[in-house]
């Protein structure tokens, strides 16, 4: 399994309507190459360094996935050339540490087993308050 | 080596956790290594290693391709 991350801008005068279906058609696309995505994200709305098709702001969209057979990379690439709203698209090879949902789950997971730690202390608590009495 | 013979530290070395910072998305920690005119500052300036300035190198360029840092800046637009 190989892993990869994609950002990609989109024309920012779509709103949420057809902003989801951009993401959409472009998570089936990578779905039926055999993908699957991990984790994904939107940057929201940002001024670009330089105009980008006489444009000044951008939606970005964040979104990484794993697939197996790297050759459909190409195909993804030019899906993204031929819709004329998304403006600029980078793909980049990641190792699987830098997964996100990974780091995710372990914070929840750590959270989890502190609240655990605090009921015991109260049932401490109500022992050695019944002694008393 | 900077022209006064001062050496510096490799920031790098220093903090290992900045090491993680190295990356396209963290652009406001890379804006710190480009001039006001958007250039990238040489190595000899800013005492990073050449590991390290090579790390730098790259993932600034990718970051001035999704238009997170500028190519060049021009002074007279300020």
């Amino acid at each position: 399994m190989k892993f990869y991350e994609t950002t990609y801008i989109v024309h920012s005068a779509l709103q949420e309507g057809r902003l989801n279906d951009i993401t959409e058609s472009i998570n089936t696309f990578v779905k039926s190459a055999g993908g699957e995505i991990l984790y994904s994200d939107n940057w929201g709305r940002k001024k670009l360094s330089y105009m980008i098709d006489k444009q000044k702001y951008g939606t970005y969209i964040y979104f990484q996935f794993k697939i197996l057979d790297n050759s459909h990379i190409k195909n993804l690439k030019i899906e993204f050339e031929h819709n004329p709203n998304i403006l600029r698209s980078l793909i980049v090879k990641i190792d699987e540490v830098d997964v996100f949902e990974k780091k995710k789950q372990e914070e929840e997971k750590k959270e989890i087993s502190k609240i655990d730690k605090e009921p015991k202390d109260e049932k401490l608590e109500e022992n050695s308050s019944s002694k008393k009495e | 080596m900077a022209i006064l013979g001062k050496s510096k530290i490799c920031p790098f070395k220093e903090d290992s956790r900045l090491i993680k910072k190295i990356n396209y998305k963290e652009h406001k920690f890379l804006k710190k290594f480009l001039t006001d005119q958007g250039k990238i500052i040489p190595a000899h300036v800013t005492g990073v290693s050449a590991k390290y300035q090579r790390m730098l190198t790259k993932e600034i360029k990718k970051a001035r391709i999704l238009a997170l840092l500028p190519f060049i800046v021009d002074p007279r637009e300020n």
